[in-house]
């Protein structure tokens, strides 16, 4: 995690689990990404129509709003259609990986219990183009 | 019809006795003529002097024509002197005499018959006294014809030989001797009749039987007994028609047990929990049972007018294209679940189609066996929700030590504060993780009822007074009002110490936990009715009618969001429940949405 912080990468993460909520905060801001945590998908469509995120990394089940109906809401507007999504989940084997994928919108599942260290590095592959064009702006300020 | 050895046997009988008729008849036949002819000829032949007798009517006749009778007398007497000639005569046909010898024997003979034109032998007879006496002379009388007219006759008497009179005796009986052949045939014709007759009418029936056709009842007659064939015969019939007798009766009684059986039958389908139904080739139902009807909600007693696919799926016909090809292929098997409405609870049925084969039927009728499994579909449902919620629940802890110990151990913290944070952070969650395995445990033997419960005596008032003091640290850390009312004096329980203190610990720590900073929770403890009761009171969040109903079911938890900001696996209170009705005893809850809840954990006291 020696790389450079690129302060203009933005992590959305989605989680009604507060103290995971907190370790994913702290391992995102070490790798450099600036970090908004929402409690649920209403939440946290809320803070998406604040300010443009590069990536959004959201729990499935929660209250309220889950993190499917937040990916099919995401999907549904073209002003999202950069935005890379990275979705946990706690279920397994009764979840059809790929069809998931489709249908959501979602460009990585990762299962519960996961690595924050695997995490992040998926973080980066995914955000590694707007890694790229961030980059010369982080040069010149 | 083949030619048997039967009848070649009756053909031979009857030939045989034809044969046999014949020949007696024949034999019979010439014996009386062998009788008959020399008694009415063969005198001539025996006697030399009727030699005598022909050449004398010769010359008679040669007189009479040559020289008109001049030597009729010369003639007659010449012929009277020859043995054993009595007397001799010419008679004319007017019957007079014309000439003869002896008159005095003619005389005697002429009383006793007047002559007549006919040749041949007489015996002469008279009536003495009224009664007839045989003279013992044979007149032999032959006819003179000159050229076609007869001019008299010559009667010839003699001494009565002894061959003569036996053979004349014998020639008296020639119409009895040539009757006997034909009473002979007669009776022989008669029993050829009688046993030809009794064949024909055994091979007519044994006709008609070969002719009708195999399982037509044809009638089998007796036939009078008239000989061993006729007896056999009818033994035959007696047997033959004991058997069909027996044959009917058996019918007749396996077609009443049959219909036993077919009651029993529609007895036993319409007491079947599975619906049963039958179906033509066009999809008409021709048969439903009991069942049947009641799980397709449609009226008893009667096949509906619509197809069963049609009962099963509406207008809308089958969901899939895959299961529509399948019940398309008539020759086979399908089998296919139905969900009568949107959810599993509305009902799932389990339909079986299977052609059922019967022969010379055309197309296919179809049994539908139709099970709900309604239960079997939502018990499933339960179980796979339970699995999922239970690795759910173990996963959230495992997942936040696994995050946290790997941030650990892969990143330089150089806080010593935040790496102690993240230490605690793990221990609790590892404590969570182990508590929930714990519960996750105890609740399922407790429902398979597998846990023995630990009874022992326990001084209730200490139990709750651990309990509570378990919770204090929460309660201070959130600042909560809490009041106890407990009496001073407690009966003793027997109960399972550890699962009870659980209970009661799960209780008071629900309350502290959805009890906002500034709320009030109250433990209150009273012995009613042979039963302690523990209320364990707060004035917290509450739960609305909904989430009341499913508070005891396993990893129920509410959607509310400040539920899901407080960790919990919502396993808690169906273990309350659980150890409370191991116990004997139960849980009551009472709670109003905003306002707090009640629970209330009542043990038996004995």
């Amino acid at each position: 995690m020696n790389e450079v912080p690129s302060p203009g990468l933005r992590v959305l993460v989605v989680e009604d689990n507060r103290v995971m909520a907190d370790v994913m905060r702290f391992n995102f801001s070490r790798a450099g990404f600036e970090v908004t945590v929402a409690a649920n998908g209403r939440a946290a469509w809320g803070s998406l129509q604040d300010g443009p995120f590069h990536l959004l990394v959201t729990d499935y089940q929660m209250p309220e709003m889950d993190g499917g109906e937040l990916c099919r809401r995401i999907r549904s507007e073209s002003r999202f259609s950069d935005l890379r999504i990275i979705l946990l989940t706690a279920k397994g084997l009764e979840l059809n990986r790929d069809r998931m994928m489709r249908d959501l919108g979602v460009n990585l599942i990762l299962h519960k219990p996961f690595s924050p260290r695997q995490l992040v590095a998926a973080a980066e592959e995914l955000t590694g183009g707007a890694r790229a064009a961030a980059r010369p702006v982080a040069q010149c300020t | 019809m083949p030619f048997t050895d039967s009848h070649v046997s009756l053909v031979r009988r009857l030939i045989g006795n034809y044969l046999m008729c014949g020949l007696g008849s024949v034999v019979a036949l010439g014996l009386g003529l062998v009788l008959v002819t020399p008694g009415a000829f063969g005198s001539r032949k025996a006697h030399p002097f009727l030699q005598d007798v022909e050449q004398t009517a010769q010359a008679l006749v040669a007189d009479e024509v040559d020289h008109r009778g001049e030597h009729r007398q010369f003639l007659i007497e010449k012929l009277a002197a020859a043995e054993p000639v009595v007397y001799c005569a010419v008679v004319s046909a007017e019957g007079t005499y014309r000439a003869h010898s002896c008159p005095a024997r003619i005389g005697e003979a002429c009383d006793a018959a007047v002559p007549t034109s006919r040749s041949g032998i007489h015996r002469l007879e008279r009536i003495e006294n009224g009664r007839h006496v045989v003279l013992p002379i044979d007149e032999y009388w032959v006819a003179l014809n000159s050229g076609s007219a007869r001019f008299g006759t010559l009667l010839v008497g003699t001494h009565v030989s002894r061959d003569t009179g036996i053979i004349k005796s014998l020639a008296d009986h020639a119409p009895v001797v040539m009757l006997l052949p034909v009473g002979i045939l007669l009776l022989g014709g008669q029993m050829l009749r009688r046993a030809a007759g009794l064949s024909s009418k055994i091979e007519e029936q044994l006709l008609r039987i070969s002719s009708a056709a195999p399982e037509a009842a044809s009638a089998i007659n007796r036939l009078p007994e008239i000989n061993s064939t006729a007896t056999g015969w009818n033994r035959l019939v007696a047997c033959v028609s004991k058997q069909s007798i027996e044959t009917a009766l058996a019918a007749s009684l396996a077609k009443a047990v049959g219909g036993v059986r077919e009651q029993k039958a529609e007895r036993v389908l319409n007491n079947l929990s599975e619906g049963i139904a039958l179906s033509d080739h066009e999809g008409r139902i021709l048969f439903v049972n009991r069942s049947f009807c009641t799980l397709m909600g449609i009226p008893a007693g009667r096949a509906p007018e619509s197809t069963i696919e049609h009962l099963l799926f509406g207008d809308a016909g089958p969901a899939s294209d895959d299961l529509r090809r399948q019940l398309n292929q008539e020759s086979l098997p399908v089998a296919f679940e139905v969900t009568r409405g949107a959810e599993t609870a509305n009902g799932v049925l389990r339909v079986a189609r299977q052609p059922l084969l019967e022969e010379g039927s055309q197309g296919s009728t179809q049994v539908w066996q139709i099970r709900d499994v309604t239960q079997q579909k939502l018990a499933e449902q339960a179980r796979t929700d339970f699995v999922n919620s239970a690795a759910h629940e173990l996963r959230t802890p495992l997942t936040n030590i696994k995050a946290y110990a790997e941030t650990l151990a892969l990143n330089e913290i150089a806080d010593l504060d935040s790496q102690k944070d993240f230490l605690n952070i793990i221990n609790s969650e590892a404590t969570r993780l182990a508590r929930f395995v714990d519960e996750l445990l105890n609740i399922s033997s407790l429902e398979c009822g597998s846990l023995a419960l630990n009874l022992q005596e326990t001084d209730t008032l200490r139990l709750l007074n651990e309990a509570i003091e378990k919770v204090q640290p929460q309660i201070q850390q959130k600042g909560l009002e809490f009041l106890t009312l407990i009496p001073p004096k407690l009966p003793e329980l027997v109960i399972d110490k550890d699962k009870i203190a659980a209970s009661l610990v799960n209780l008071l720590g629900n309350a502290v936990k959805y009890t906002p900073a500034g709320g009030k929770v109250s433990v209150q403890v009273s012995v009613i009715g042979g039963e302690l009761a523990v209320s364990v009171e707060d004035t917290g969040i509450g739960m609305s009618p909904q989430d009341l109903s499913k508070i005891c079911q396993k990893f129920f938890r509410s959607d509310d969001p400040r539920v899901r900001d407080i960790p919990g696996s919502g396993i808690g209170l169906s273990l309350v429940r659980e150890v409370a009705r191991s116990h004997g005893g139960r849980l009551e809850v009472h709670s109003e949405l905003n306002k707090g809840s009640k629970f209330t954990l009542l043990i038996p006291v004995s």
